[in-house]
């Protein structure tokens, strides 16, 4: 019996890329940014450069952050994703990280990836890169934009970890003085670090959070872009041109690691027909 | 320094990165290879992995961290939920590629020996991999193990049925329990000794328990890093007794550490067990060498 079969009691979901992906270090600052190349097949039609979120969110949602670039490489779409200085397989010291940085970070993929500007570029971001995503763009950055579910900005995304973390203390019993949001927030501004689920985030963290806001394109901008919330199903929402709204089977899968693969499929469909100039 | 590794072998592929050391030591007949954090990417949960190997690579450990088929950027497949994965990590999914790959890392370090280092399903993984290629594994250093097949509580009731309870019984004989104190450790011991395999729950990994005896026969070197007073830390000290009686072997280091979660991200201990580790391999592999 195969090894492949030995385990076939269990409905498997198979994670292959459709060509051979390519991995490695970019170098910027004397540190290492990690990123990984998803080809597609043939001649891409599109290019994607995937902007993620940090910590734990992160570490939860790679599985299907990967699934998603090979999704994209398999539809003929070119992906790149890389990790923010700090964070995960790049180097650096995650206390000397801020916004300020990782939006260099993406901006130095974004040349690197685009490369001789034959296929357009798509900038997508989810949540905290969401806004990444949106100031680069807003520079002049990419041919579209997609964002899935973008906060309306850094501080915001921030304190939806820090309850997070809250209910994690009290649910595992962690000992410790016991705070609640706003003492977390004060003693970040007065210079402090806090330990949130394992990162040890700044003053600086916090107020470079502040200034990052969710740019929304005006009314003049002529290339396409979209945001993509995920509701609980059964919520009804307006979808127009730039928002749309797709229900989730499942609590978020950057918040709940329970359903490792989580049935997206109308978020990964949706979300290729708009890179690929399906739809507007 | 880190470098991309990629290795294809035995029709799996593997995506990991190389710390490769920082100072010529006698260290270097070592190679250091660490599995996932359960089914997270390679780098562990809070950079967890990143740290031990960037600190063992200072200390003269040439280390790999490598996602396994499926989990991270290998390639693979995996069942959409998270409880089938640890049952199927028990039952021995991710132990061929892991041997597979463990046997690469042989071929391109000839003549050292590997220490193998996992946290929760990885460490299952180390364990069992150390006894299917005893010859060539140096110890295991064990993160937060999961000795049961699935999630078990292993808290005894709180009213008079835990008269009647194994896990209370278990408990209250392994000296975790309030009541314990009042019979002297001996009996208790001798109790351990008799009845022990007929208390243990119903969902523990006896697999995983049978490795850990043939380990503990051929005196493979053993640290088992936990969270103090967290049921994977009581549920090993019972096992502990269970298999070994209430001296802990020579070649088993036990180190646990307060306030923290099992993922080690509550309280961000890494620091103590990055030290804790150092000091294992200082203790296991420069004193043989220094004997030698």
């Amino acid at each position: 019996m195969s090894y492949h079969d030995r385990f076939s009691s269990v409905e498997m979901i198979p994670l292959r890329p459709p060509v051979k992906e390519e991995f490695g270090f970019l170098d910027l600052e004397g540190e290492q940014i990690y990123y990984g190349r998803h080809p597609s097949p043939g001649k891409p039609s599109a290019k994607a450069l995937l902007i993620g979120p940090f910590g734990f969110e992160r570490l939860i949602s790679y599985t299907v952050w990967i699934r998603w670039a090979r999704a994209l490489a398999a539809s003929g779409v070119e992906s790149f994703h890389f990790d923010y200085r700090g964070v995960g397989e790049s180097s650096g010291d995650f206390r000397q990280m801020s916004p300020v940085e990782w939006l260099a970070d993406a901006r130095l993929c974004a040349n690197h990836f685009s490369g001789d500007g034959s296929a357009p570029l798509t900038l997508m971001g989810i949540r905290f890169g969401a806004l990444i995503a949106s100031q680069l763009f807003a520079e002049g950055v990419g041919d579209r934009l997609l964002l899935w579910g973008p906060p309306k900005s850094g501080t915001n995304a921030l304190l939806e970890v820090l309850r997070r973390k809250i209910i994690t203390n009290l649910t595992e019993k962690i000992t410790g003085q016991r705070k609640n949001r706003s003492e977390y927030v004060a003693e970040m501004k007065s210079g402090g670090t806090i330990d949130v689920e394992g990162f040890l985030w700044t003053q600086r963290l916090w107020e470079e959070s502040e200034k990052l806001l969710l740019s929304v394109p005006s009314q003049k901008e002529a290339r396409p872009w979209q945001a993509i919330y995920l509701k609980s199903a059964g919520k009804k929402a307006k979808n127009d041109a730039h928002y749309q709204y797709i229900p989730l089977p499942t609590a978020p899968f950057w918040i709940s690691g329970s359903v490792i693969l989580p049935d997206l499929t109308d978020l990964f469909q949706q979300s290729i027909d708009f890179i690929k100039h399906k739809s507007a | 320094m880190r470098k991309v590794i990629r290795v294809e072998r035995d029709s799996f592929e593997f995506i990991g990165v190389y710390h490769s050391r920082k100072k010529m030591s006698h260290a270097e007949s070592y190679v250091v290879l660490i599995f996932n954090a359960g089914h997270v990417p390679r780098e562990g949960h809070a950079g967890l992995s990143v740290r031990i190997a960037d600190r063992l690579a200072g200390a003269g450990y040439p280390t790999y961290r490598f996602d396994l088929p499926g989990f991270g950027d290998s390639p693979g497949q995996l069942p959409e939920k998270e409880r089938d994965i640890f049952r199927l990590v028990h039952l021995g999914f991710q132990d061929e590629p892991a041997l597979s790959l463990t046997k690469e890392i042989i071929k391109r370090h000839p003549g050292a020996k590997i220490v193998l280092c996992g946290l929760c399903g990885g460490s299952i993984i180390a364990c069992n991999i150390a006894h299917q290629d005893a010859e060539n594994i140096a110890g295991v250093v064990a993160l937060e193990p999961e000795f049961y097949l699935e999630n078990v509580n292993i808290d005894p009731p709180r009213s008079w049925r835990k008269l009647f309870d194994r896990a209370a019984t278990l408990r209250f004989l392994t000296g975790h329990s309030k009541a314990s104190a009042r019979v002297p450790g001996g009996i208790r011991a001798a109790f351990v000794n008799l009845f022990g395999k007929l208390l243990l729950p119903s969902q523990t990994d006896h697999r995983l328990l049978s490795t850990l005896k043939a380990l503990n026969r051929k005196e493979t070197p053993m640290i088992f890093i936990m969270a103090k007073g967290k049921p994977n830390a009581i549920f090993y000290d019972e096992i502990r007794q269970v298999l070994f009686g209430i001296k802990t072997p020579s070649n088993i280091r036990l180190i646990e550490i307060p306030g923290t979660n099992h993922i080690f991200t509550a309280n961000r201990p890494h620091n103590s067990i990055i030290q804790a580790i150092l000091d294992w391999t200082d203790d296991t592999f420069h004193a043989s060498d220094d004997m030698s």
